[in-house]
């Protein structure tokens, strides 16, 4: 059986989805074969990795895997590593192509050093390489090899393209998915393809049948409606209510990062809130997101925010 | 390809003419040998170095620091950096009598390893240039090593200046591109000019006008504008790449606000300005996940007090250096 983000994987340009913009400036690139180095930023499973791999393919034909290597956060990220990687790697002649290209996948985790002894080689092996980074931010790219690249951005991927996917994959693997469950697959993959085909192929092996009960139980993602039921409590003035659910989420092992990062999905995507105090209460998350960070303690800064929650009740 | 400007001297653009120029060769009359440049990337250091070089037909030699690999050196890195540095300075070819000019490329990884290297180079009979991209070399605990060496600044390129460069090169390369997107480009290469360069070799390859996003923000910025202050901002996606456009749409914000809300609700607009400004800073020691608040302040916060449909839009930009520093 194989794996299924293999096997959606855009084997070429047409088949990505979204990114018409950039997509047209690689296409443009190829037609002329010329290829500027390349700053590749979004989030991730939008396209940014898949993308470099068709240019490869369509810049350099059926000789692709000989002239192109993929450098990812796996792979030891030791200067001297990576030094003698990109001279291995870039010293040799490319076949039968007029240029070699190096991907660094994950490279915000390159540290500023590695990128300013980076830029040096870009200079010294630019006539015979040309090199491709991908981000998610692209301030993690120091300025002098941010100003060598052309940048593209990746954009987040819209609800209408995700569901499109989702219908793809459901009509050829044979699945029967409701409009519930393909909400709740958008919404716990966050716009990320890689992550969202994951979680429908392991879905897809438990029945052809797939409910927004079961995404939610399996991805991992915590428990949306009990969320939203705990914020509801404090809300309406309720505040042991809302601290008892809160605090089994907490006893339960839950990471505080992450159950304010979803309580954080609920306020900014639902109406729980009346918009003109949305923004208080974002602030608010904000600070207890920054204060954990920080190192303060979870119970008591979590307890503060629901205590605030509570003195809305009109 | 796109054909650029020869390192020449004439070649070299800055904002007051001959301002670093002038000041630079008057040194070297004077017999200075070693020198920092001090400035931010892409406002021409090393085209200044090429250009002395190929000017006084002298061979440029260029040290990367940041190329010495740490597990060769025993742990003695230092001796390695001076060693690198002395010896490129001193070595003669024997084929070849020119004289050099040593290029070395981050002052900075002098200062971490340990600032009183400084004191140990020699440029001998080459001329030595340490290049430096940071303050760090003006600290008064790095300056002190530092008194050898002449500094010369280099400040970010105004626009026109870099206007002007890239109307040389799209001449010199013969391609078609008007003088509005010669405008934008200049514009969002924040005084950079390479990646000025950069931005117009993809506009050469791709051949697009329509497809020019800009380097640091995207163009939905009006969009973006339009939304939040129409009171809908789940309408627009509001994903920022970078810490620096979130500051861009702030003070995009901070201009338009004052322009049609008044009393309490522009009070309270720039209370949620100034906060997510502050959220903005704290990001830059790595905490991505705050831009996500970011973001949603900005979004709700401004549109939270406009009324649907009563925002119409201003297309004047903001006055930059009113607002931000670089």
């Amino acid at each position: 059986m194989s794996l299924w983000v293999e096997k959606y994987r855009p084997n070429s340009f047409d088949e990505i989805i979204g990114q018409e913009e950039s997509v047209n400036k690689l296409k443009a690139m190829v037609k002329k074969g010329e290829v500027q180095h390349i700053i590749m930023s979004g989030p991730p499973g939008v396209g940014k990795t898949t993308s470099a791999v068709v240019l490869a393919r369509e810049l350099f034909g059926s000789v692709w895997e000989e002239n192109f290597i993929e450098l990812n956060a796996s792979d030891d990220r030791k200067l001297s590593v990576i030094q003698g990687k990109v001279k291995e790697f870039a010293r040799s002649k490319p076949i039968s192509a007029p240029f070699k290209m190096i991907l660094f996948d994950e490279a915000d985790s390159l540290t500023s050093e590695a990128q300013q002894a980076l830029r040096r080689m870009m200079e010294e092996y630019s006539a015979t390489c040309r090199f491709i980074f991908s981000v998610n931010y692209q301030s993690n790219i120091i300025e002098p090899i941010q100003s060598r690249c052309a940048v593209l951005r990746f954009k987040p991927l819209s609800k209408s393209e995700v569901v499109k996917f989702i219908d793809r994959i459901a009509k050829t693997e044979g699945l029967n998915i409701d409009s519930g469950a393909k909400e709740a697959l958008e919404y716990v993959s966050k716009g990320d393809l890689r992550s969202l085909v994951n979680t429908m192929q392991s879905l897809a092996n438990l029945s052809s049948t797939i409910s927004s009960e079961v995404v939610y139980k399996n991805s991992g993602v915590l428990d949306v409606g009990k969320i939203r039921e705990g914020l509801k409590a404090a809300i309406s003035g309720d505040y042991m209510k809302s601290k008892e659910t809160f605090s089994t989420f907490l006893d339960g092992g839950v990471n505080i990062k992450e159950l304010v990062s979803q309580m954080f999905s609920v306020v900014a995507s639902s109406d729980l809130i009346e918009p003109n105090m949305k923004s208080y209460v974002i602030e608010k998350l904000a600070e207890l997101d920054y204060r954990v960070i920080e190192g303060a303690t979870p119970f008591i800064q979590l307890q503060a925010f629901l205590a605030f929650l509570s003195t809305l009740k009109k | 390809m796109l054909k650029l400007p020869e390192p020449k001297l004439e070649n070299f653009a800055e904002n007051y003419s001959g301002a670093i120029t002038s000041k630079f060769l008057a040194y070297l009359r004077g017999g200075k040998k070693t020198f920092v440049f001090n400035g931010p990337s892409g406002c021409g250091k090393s085209f200044l170095a090429e250009s002395l070089a190929s000017s006084n037909s002298l061979n440029l030699k260029r040290v990367n620091l940041y190329a010495i690999n740490e597990d060769e050196t025993d742990g003695n890195v230092s001796d390695r950096i001076v060693s690198l540095v002395n010896n490129a300075a001193n070595s003669r070819s024997i084929f070849d009598n020119k004289g050099k000019v040593v290029y070395v490329e981050d002052a900075e990884k002098i200062i971490s390893v340990d600032p009183s290297i400084f004191q140990r180079l020699e440029s001998g009979s080459s001329i030595l240039i340490i290049e430096s991209e940071s303050g760090d070399v003006f600290r008064e605990k790095n300056k002190r090593f530092l008194d050898r060496f002449q500094m010369i600044r280099f400040y970010r390129l105004k626009p026109e200046i870099v206007k002007l460069y890239l109307a040389k090169v799209r001449a010199m390369s013969a391609i078609g591109v008007s003088d509005s997107l010669l405008d934008r480009i200049a514009e969002s290469s924040k005084g950079n000019i390479m990646s000025a360069v950069t931005d117009l070799n993809t506009l050469a390859i791709t051949g697009g006008t329509a497809m020019l996003s800009r380097r640091n923000t995207d163009n939905s910025v009006f969009e973006r504008l339009e939304a939040v202050f129409s009171g809908a901002p789940s309408d627009i996606d509001m994903h920022f790449s970078s810490e620096y456009e979130a500051k861009l749409f702030e003070i995009w914000l901070a201009e338009k606000a004052p322009t049609f809300l008044t009393g309490r609700k522009l009070n309270f607009v720039f209370d949620r300005l100034s906060f997510s400004d502050v959220l903005l800073n704290k990001i830059r020691a790595q905490r991505w996940g705050l831009l996500k608040y970011v973001q949603n302040e900005l979004s709700y916060g401004v549109a939270s007090v406009c009324d649907k449909g009563s925002f119409r839009m201003n297309y004047s930009a903001p006055r930059w250096n009113l607002y931000y520093k670089f």
